[in-house]
Order: C-alpha cells, then structure tokens, then sequence
C-alpha cells in the first residue's frame, strides 16, 4: 500500500457532491483514521437502542449483551446507513456477531479485522498485515485509493481529539467541566457517531470553558468495558459517587492515542502505534500476565479514588473471568470493588441502586 | 478421594481387567487406561508438565517429552466423577461467573484448591474461545509460570497459515528454553509419522461408524476426537486407535445387516457427568450417536518436510475457527455422510463460542429437512441437571425421528 496516487479530496459531509458514507463498527480496536482518511465516517454503532431483541433467537440469549444489542440496531436499521461493518475478531461474541450479520444483513458487507491475541511484535506485524487487507476493502467499497498524506491528516485529527477528550475527562475528574462525567460520556459517544471534522471543532468551546463547580460524591474509578449510557453515569452520581477516571472501551479507551505521535508514514508504524496504545483487558501480555490489576491499581492511586466501580457487560467472559484476581489486587491495597453486570440497558442497572448506594456510603466512611 | 487417587484406582482397575482378556481389542479399556495414565503423569512431580489450549499441537510437545493438556481436561474429570460441585462452587464464590462455561469454571476452582498440577509452562491458544485463554492466563498468574499465548487466525489462508507456522516454531523455542527439553529432529519426525498414521487409522474408524447399519454404540466414540489429540504422534495413540478399528471391524463383520435404527448426530462436546439419558437410545429406539462433531478429520496430512506449516494448517482447519459458515458447511457434510436422521446439541451453558451459534446450526439443519434437538444442558454443572424433563424431551425427539424414519 505504499506509493500510491494521493486522491485529493476535502471534508465534510458532502464531498464532490456525494454524500459521506458511513462504515459501522463496535470495537475501540477499529483503525479510525484509516476509515477516515478513505473519506467514510466511522460509525460506532453503540448499544444504545429499543430495537427489539432478536439476537437471543437467532444466536443465543446467553451471548454477551453488547454483542446482542449491536446486533439488534444493525438488524432493524436503527442507525445512519453502513456502507460495511468492520467487525474485529475480539472474542467469541464478536465472531458470533459477524455470523449472525452475515445471515441477516446479507447486504451489509462484513470487513473483517483479526485481532492478535497478544502485542508481540509478531502479533503486531500480524495486525498491520490485516490493517493492509482492510484497507483494499475499504478502496473497493469507496473506490478510492490511500493517500498517506490524507492517513496522516486523520491520525493528527484523531489524535487531537483524543487529547481534548482527555483534557475534558481531566477537568470532569477535578470538577472544573459543567456536566461532569455524565456530560463527558455525552461527548463521548458524539466523537464516535457524528462527523469527527465538525465534532472536534466543537470540542473546542467546551476546552474554552473551565468552570469549578463543587466537587460532591465519593471519588470511584469506573472500570469495565461498555457502559455508554448517560443515564447511567448520573445515576452513579445520584447515588453519591464522584468518577475520577474510567478504564472503560466507552470512555476514555474509546479513541486510542496513537503512540507515536509523529503519525505514521506506513502502515506498520500506523499498526503497531494503535496496537500498542491502551490494552483491552483481552489482550495478553506475556511477559506480565499480572499487568491489568498493576495497571488499575495504579490508575486508582492517581485519580485519588477510594473505591472502583467495575461495570461489564453480562456475559462477557473475557472481563468477567479478569475481575477476580483485580479484586484481590486491589483489596490488598485497601480498595474495595463493587461489580455490576449490566445488559446495556439502564433498567439493569436502576435494579442495583440500593448495592450502588450501600457501596459508596461504605466507601466513604472508610478512613 | 481425590483426582490424584482416582487416577492411580482406575490404572489399577482397568489393567487387571485387560489382563484377564489381554485378547480383545478392548479400545474403550484402553482409551480409559491411557487417560487415566496421562492423568498420573500430571500429578507426577517428576513431568514437566504444559497446560495449554485445545488447539495447541500436542504431538509437538508430545516429541519434546512434555506432559501436556488442555486444561478443560481436569474439568472433564471432575465431571465424571462427580466431584465438580464444589469447585464450580469455589470459583463462583470467588468471584467468577457462575454462567460461564462450566469446564473453566471447574478448572479455576480445582486451582484455587490447590488441586491443579502445578504446570512448568502454560500455551494458550485463541482458538476455539476466549473463556480459555482467560483461565490459562489466570492459571499463568496463580502458578507465577511463563505463558505463551498462540493466535490462531481467523481466516484460512496462505499469509495466516505461515504466520500460524511461525508462531508454533517460536513456541517450541520458548517451551524448550523454559523447560531445557529442546525438540530433537528425530523426535519431531517420529512424531509427524506417528500422527499421519494415526489420522489414517482414525478415519478407518469413521468410515467404518458411518456404515449402514454402524458398528457403533453410543458410548464407543465418546471425547474420542478430542482426547485423541492428547496422543497425537504417540505409539499409544497409535495403538489405541488401531484397537478400535479392529473392535468395529470385528463387529461390523458379526452384523446381519439388518440392524436398523435411528442415526443422530451430536453436536460439540458430550455430557460428562454419569447420566442415563441414553438409556432410551438403544433400549427403547434402537437409536444411536453415529457421529460427533469433534470426531472428525478435516485435515490433511501433515508435510514431514514442513511439518510447522501442517501443524498451522491443520489448526485453522478447526471448524470452530473463523466463520459460522465453515462450521455448518462441514457438520451438513458429516450429517450426509453419515446419513443421519436428526440431531442432538447439548447447548452446552455457558459456551459463548459454540453454543453462541445455536439459532444459526439449526437453522441450517432444519432447510435441510433435519430435526434438532436443543437440549440447554450444562455438560459439567450437574447441580442443576434435571434427568427426568430432559428425557421427556429427549423421548419426544426421538418418537418424532421413529415416525419419520
């Protein structure tokens, strides 16, 4: 994929008179700016929806409720229209989710992206091999061809909103963002589903404002993986907690920072920056199997929590086997864990007020 | 009695009983005895002992003269003597998910109870699911033992292949650095030979289950395929398949022919703990599991000359790699060609990657005019076994099969 014609193009939503075509995925794993720098918009279909359940039948109902209710949105149209979804090999559910897409959205192309189980350089040459054949997907769908120099341009953009969101997510942690955490959550899954040119533009008002508010609640870490909705954040709030910073694939590992901030001048680099930045917990690293409780720990101690709120979505193996040993982790160190299993909807987790409540008056009263 | 204990009883048993009939083929004796032995092995201080993934080559560490298995082995055990209750319960009051599979479950509370061999290296492999590779890692940490972790790409081509290849060469590089047993080229291509021969003896033995009327009984090829994997590249695996193809073609010889029945296809792993649902099957329906998913031969044999590109190939021929699509495709062709009448999924609780599928493989068999019984049991988990509505069901099925036939 090297030395190809730079097609030139702009931005926008109309370009050459044609519409942006958007291409759907569901993963923080999916190269963006890759997307991007083909002229689509990427797409986080994000499991937020009242589509009617139709996964537990066609699939089975003891699949990851993330999976499931991705699957329900695309099914039933609930979205801007896809011109392909890029589906990464994660994990079981994910692989079940391409399945069941292929049966039921025959129209709707299936890229998929291999995910290497662990970030050896092996792994991550792997990854930029795959990242290659994606890219010619997304050349014949788009009939387009890459343009470094366009890649590049995507990486910086993402990368700047990246850091914005950070810079936000910071000032939410220290009570100096209007809206606080809920309001970030809003943001984030506006970086993921609207334009990113104008979005991250916008971006810019609220880095304008810095606004102290007063800061209230028990400050928790939220860790997990999917936890997208709004409502939810406030209800922690409601119930008196104060999120100092999450680990969660819906937060701040929604956008990964490329490592090498410089960009990317091929496609390896490109890869083994995106790879190599923020770990899902289902990635492995060999030479410290124990890196994840470390990592959280760490994490805890500099946001100044007092307690972790761990939110995965039901059924979601690999971070559900992983809470354990991050339990006793943390608990050894004097942190206390409450462990919510949600189905992506907010009526599972409004059932847990009361264990939300309990739990944040026993952390607040810790000394 | 613990497993430890349970292994060296069933040595004993079962080789006093073949040495009264030292005869008789005798395959499911000695498959018993064999696993059984491994079982020893593991529990000996004195093996190097690798926990990995299903879909880990055995045969190559078989040649380096390490013990290995897959960790859902130990699950499977416990099932089968009735001893997983409590450590299903260990792991879920520690925290892990009671509605996860029930062979990690198991695993993860045998560790916790320090009943786990404690392994030397550990490979996990991506292939067939994520709860593996989890517990492994788990098992990584609580052991403090290096671990290897083995992708197994998702699509079956050439560049997949060789990256498969280059991951197993370096994964014998690790074990022996680890371990300080290095693979001898002697070794490795004994075991390459010893593996093309089995597979060739395996599929005398499917050609010979998918005969009309079948040699089979329910019970004959129960976790063969899977077990067998333990014993690639062995001479006992050799002869452990060599015993049943000579059972079957004894038996197939003393049929009349005549013997009809009904013929079903299993789908993935079978039920491990003692059970009598297949009472009804050759008591009441002269009914019999002809086929199980895993009791297949969907590769090639392996290259003596480039045996790490035949071991890669034939782990991404697994038809739990990749698409759904692949899967069907191949459990329709075995339904064909071993003439089914219907079909049995145990829905095993719990099994994201293989029950996750569950609509689609019975949609699949039901185009083709095929009944599917969904049976949603937990293949380990027996606290919550209900024997009597699963043979209701079970009976209903198979009345249904007997007025189609």
């Amino acid at each position: 994929m090297t030395g190809l014609v730079c097609a030139a193009r702009g931005s926008g939503e109309k370009m050459n008179g044609n519409r942006v075509r958007s291409i759907g995925y569901s993963c923080s794993y999916v190269p963006l700016a890759l997307i991007h720098a083909f002229c689509f918009r990427p797409y986080r279909v994000l499991p937020l929806t009242d589509s009617i359940a139709q996964a537990g039948s066609v699939l089975h109902e003891n699949l990851c409720s993330h999976v499931k209710r991705v699957f329900d949105r695309i099914v039933s149209g609930d979205m801007p229209e896809l011109a392909a979804f890029v589906l990464v090999n994660s994990c079981d559910a994910m692989r079940r989710l391409g399945d069941g897409l292929r049966l039921r959205r025959p129209d709707l192309p299936v890229l998929v992206l291999d995910l290497p189980i662990s970030n050896n350089p092996a792994a991550i040459q792997h990854f930029a091999d795959d990242i290659s054949i994606l890219a010619e997907q997304l050349s014949a769908i788009g009939q387009a061809v890459l343009c470094f120099q366009k890649l590049g341009r995507s990486i910086s953009m993402y990368s700047a909103m990246a850091e914005k969101l950070a810079t936000l997510q910071r000032r939410a942690d220290h009570g100096m963002f209007i809206g606080g955490s809920a309001k970030m959550q809003e943001l984030y899954n506006r970086a993921v589903t609207e334009a990113p040119e104008t979005f991250s533009g916008e971006l810019d008002r609220f880095l304008d404002q810095e606004t102290p508010i007063a800061l209230e609640g028990v400050p928790v870490y939220l860790i997990g993986n999917v936890l997208a909705n709004t409502e939810a954040i406030s209800l922690f709030e409601d119930c008196g907690a104060r999120p100092v910073g999450n680990d969660l694939c819906t937060g701040q590992r929604l956008i990964r920072r490329l490592l090498n901030t410089s960009g990317a001048s091929t496609l390896v680099e490109y890869a083994s920056g995106w790879f190599s930045a923020d770990h899902c917990w289902r990635t492995i690293d060999q030479d410290n199997p124990s890196w994840l409780a470390e990592d959280i720990l760490a994490r805890v101690s500099e946001n100044g929590a007092k307690g972790v709120i761990a939110h995965v979505a039901k059924f979601c193996d690999p971070y559900l086997f992983r809470l354990p040993p991050i339990r006793e982790h943390l608990m050894k160190n004097g942190i206390q864990m409450l462990v919510l299993e949600g189905d992506c909807t907010l009526g599972s987790l409004g059932q847990q007020r009361t264990r939300i409540e309990a739990f944040i008056e026993m952390i607040g009263e810790a000394k | 009695m613990n497993i430890q204990d349970y292994f060296n009883a069933t040595v004993a048993g079962i080789e006093a009983k073949l040495s009264l009939e030292p005869n008789l083929p005798n395959p499911r004796k000695k498959y018993a005895l064999n696993v059984a032995r491994l079982g020893q092995r593991l529990y000996d201080p004195e093996q190097t002992i690798a926990w990995c993934g299903v879909s880990v080559p055995f045969d190559l560490l078989n040649a380096m003269g390490i013990t290995s298995c897959f960790v859902e082995f130990i699950g499977a055990m416990l099932a089968s003597t009735g001893m997983s209750g409590p450590f299903l319960e260990t792991a879920e009051q520690s925290g892990f998910p009671a509605d996860a599979c029930g062979y990690h479950r198991a695993v993860i509370g045998a560790t916790r109870a320090s009943l786990m061999p404690k392994p030397d290296v550990l490979v996990a492999s991506s292939c067939p699911c994520s709860a593996s590779v989890a517990t492994i890692e788990y098992l990584a940490k609580h052991f403090a033992k290096p671990l290897f972790a083995l992708h197994i790409p998702y699509e079956r081509t050439e560049r997949n292949r060789d990256f498969l290849a280059t991951q197993l060469e370096e994964m014998v590089l690790f074990v022996a650095k680890i371990t300080g047993h290095a693979l001898d080229s002697g070794a490795l291509n004994e075991a390459v030979r010893l593996t093309n021969a089995i597979r060739e003896v395996i599929l005398d033995i499917y050609r010979l289950a998918s005969q009309t009327p079948s040699p089979l009984k329910t019970s004959d090829l129960a976790n063969f395929g899977i077990v067998m994997g333990l014993f690639a590249g062995t001479i006992e695996g050799l002869c452990m398949a060599e015993s049943f193809r000579d059972e079957f073609i004894s038996r197939r010889k003393a049929m009349s022919g005549d013997e009809g029945g009904l013929r079903l296809l299993w789908v993935q792993s079978r039920i491990q703990f003692k059970h009598n649902l297949f009472d009804l099957f050759e008591n009441k329906y002269k009914a019999t599991i002809v086929i199980d998913e895993l009791n297949d031969i969907p590769w090639e044999p392996i290259d003596q000359n480039d045996p790490y590109r035949g071991f890669a190939e034939r782990i991404l021929t697994i038809p739990f790699n990749g698409s759904i699509e692949i899967r069907i495709k191949r459990l329709l062709e075995l339904a064909d060609i071993y003439k089914i009448d219907g079909v049995i999924n145990p829905c095993h609780f719990g099994c994201r990657q293989g029950t996750g599928a569950r609509g689609l493989i019975e949609d699949s068999f039901k185009k083709r005019d095929l009944p599917v019984l969904n049976l949603e049991v937990d293949c380990i988990d027996q606290r919550n076994f209900s024997e009597g509505q699963l043979k209701t069901r079970l009976e209903a099925f198979l009345e249904l099969l007997t007025n189609r036939h």
